[in-house]
């Protein structure tokens, strides 16, 4: 009887290659991810960040505790939702220009580009939980800014490294994010 | 002679680009909130930008030249010069998000756009340079990433100390501007 062995890839690994080798996370294991791992990261990854804006505001006495909950549930749906939905877009876009590339490989990409930010979210409400910091700017939003690296390499990946094709729709996606994010944050 | 072809292909546009992208991170960085369009801020943002984006470009191509000198010497230094400015690409979408949020947005952090992007760029040399070798090789991404956070540091650092030129310079030419036309109030 033969045997598949079926090679188990550690989704820390993952999640720490994408932050700081997307290249070679995207060659190899994003196409072995589950989708929902990919969803989670980026959904996690913005609740962390929305929840700082929060405990930052509550931290000033500008808002109350309720708007602490509501921003990082805010946060979620914002990941859960928009980040794949983007994915689906450029995936869409791609396909038109004749890109070989599977949906869930696109949508896992993008999702997990969010690697970054979530790191930078576990450590920020961290030092904002134990030192009462505000962490909002410095590690959140640098962690969401860190992502448009692994995002840029995703779409490049998915273009087969043209740069004609992935640098405007890179632009484009990056512009996207950056105002849905702004929007989102003042609901 | 087909690589050669491909790295004299499209150059102008890659200078164009990158000229561009340094030109939006210099004005950002030093727009003034109380009047977005003032020119001495506007040029000052321009020559900083460009300058910082001349000597960011000259050190990575230093760097990345130590580190490969098998390929100069068999592609020449072209291939070198080539990686980095196909990396310097990726500032785009960063550049797009910080005028966004300075002119649409209406916000005053900026440093994180530049920061960010820089040390994208170094992510992307790297990759641009395991490209032509036929193999990603960790010395380049260390290098890379090393300059790269060299010059996001020095970014940094800088701007809020060069944040106070314009005022100088505005100053400086209002009063040669009065000297010129009222003798300086001395007549």
């Amino acid at each position: 009887m033969e045997k598949v062995k079926k090679s188990r890839i550690s989704k820390l690994r993952v999640i720490l290659g994408m932050m700081l080798s997307p290249a070679s996370v995207l060659k190899s294991a994003v196409a072995e991810m589950p989708w929902g791992f990919a969803l989670a990261v980026s959904s996690a990854a913005f609740c962390l960040f929305f929840l700082q804006t929060g405990l930052d505001l509550y931290k000033t006495g500008q808002k109350e505790i309720g708007f602490v909950i509501l921003s990082a549930a805010a946060g979620a749906a914002y990941g859960l939702i928009f980040i794949p939905f983007a994915g689906v877009v450029v995936w869409a876009m791609l396909k038109l220009a004749r890109s070989q590339k599977e949906l869930k490989w696109v949508v896992s990409s993008f999702c997990l580009s969010y690697s970054g930010a979530l790191v930078y979210g576990i450590t920020g409400i961290l030092f904002s939980l134990a030192f009462a910091w505000r962490t909002s700017v410095a590690f959140g939003a640098a962690g969401v800014l860190w992502a448009a690296g692994p995002m840029i390499v995703a779409i490049r990946a998915t273009t087969d490294g043209k740069n004609a094709l992935s640098i405007p729709i890179a632009t484009a996606v990056c512009g996207v994010v950056l105002l849905s994010w702004s929007m989102f944050g003042q609901l | 002679m087909e690589q050669y072809i491909k790295i004299k292909q499209g150059r102008m546009w890659r200078n164009l680009l990158r000229w561009i992208c340094f030109i939006s991170f210099g004005v950002t960085a030093f727009s003034n909130p109380l009047d977005r369009w003032n020119l001495s801020n506007i040029g000052f943002g321009m020559a900083a930008g460009l300058f910082f984006g001349y000597l960011f470009r000259r050190f990575l191509r230093g760097f990345l030249g130590l580190f490969n000198s098998q390929l100069k010497k068999e592609k020449g230094k072209e291939s070198v010069f080539y990686a980095v400015d196909c990396g310097m690409l990726f500032l785009c979408p960063f550049a797009a998000m910080a005028l966004l949020s300075v002119f649409y947005l209406k916000w005053s952090m900026t440093a994180v756009f530049i920061s960010a992007g820089v040390m994208a760029v170094g992510t992307a040399s790297a990759l641009e340079m395991g490209k032509l070798k036929g193999v990603q090789e960790i010395k380049n991404t260390i290098a890379a990433a090393f300059v790269s956070y060299l010059f996001s540091f020095v970014w940094t650092l800088s701007a809020q100390w060069l944040a106070r030129a314009p005022l100088y310079i505005e100053g400086g030419v209002n009063l040669l501007r009065s000297v010129l036309a009222k003798g300086g109030g001395l007549l």
